[in-house]
């Protein structure tokens, strides 16, 4: 089973994370924001082992520097599971997933241990909307030239089935 | 181990799930949903330990 330790993440998040009823993570900021994460998993391209990640949070409150530390810490004990892969769609549903994407760009490049993973990234025209999907997979992993070839020939047929 | 997708349908039909699970998800943990209807919504979490 694919796990994360709630006491390794807690160990270098700036806030403390906890587990809600749903088992999804979550925690408060200082300016009182709550945020749930999960990471689920998702057969898009793979049968096992890949998992998109999920954020909500309530977007009319004031955003907080700290989080990307507590992404880093999550995603961190995430690929010290068995897990396989992170998959990350931007969140289109008020029209600003460009705007997501170039946050999560600006956050993964300057996250200092990047040289680690490998970075895959498609943009989908999905019902008249292009949606920004990436895939994080450690360089190391056993099956990462199987994951990365079955992301890479999904994708691309998405690509034409939208056209 | 691969996801095997045949068709333009198949695979356009694998992207709407993808596509739905995030907002499932968010429905439902706004909704204060167990894990347990999660689940029986199709939305499997990776498990946490303390």
């Amino acid at each position: 089973m694919d796990l994360i330790s709630l006491s390794a993440v807690n160990a270098k998040s700036p806030y403390k994370i906890d587990s809600d009823q749903s088992g999804s993570f979550f925690f408060v900021t200082d300016k009182h924001r709550p945020y749930h994460v999960a990471f689920i998993e998702d057969p898009l391209f793979y049968e096992h082992g890949i998992y998109q990640y999920c954020l909500d949070t309530d977007i009319h409150a004031e955003a907080d520097g700290h989080v990307y530390e507590v992404v880093v810490a999550l995603m961190e004990e995430f690929f010290k599971s068995s897990a396989k892969g992170l998959l990350y769609v931007c969140d289109s549903m008020d029209g600003r997933q460009a705007a997501r994407n170039r946050l999560f760009n600006r956050w993964y490049n300057s996250y200092a241990d990047r040289n680690k993973y490998l970075l895959l990234q498609r943009e989908i025209p999905y019902e008249g909307v292009l949606q920004y999907v990436s895939l994080i997979v450690r360089k190391d992993h056993p099956e990462v030239q199987l994951i990365t070839e079955a992301f890479d020939r999904v994708l691309s047929n998405l690509e034409y089935a939208y056209k | 181990m691969e996801t095997v997708i045949n068709t333009p349908k198949d695979i356009r039909k694998m992207f709407d799930n993808t596509m739905s699970m995030r907002k499932r998800w968010t429905a439902a943990v706004r909704q204060n949903a167990t894990r347990e209807e999660m689940e029986k919504m199709g939305i499997k979490q990776i498990a946490i330990v303390k």
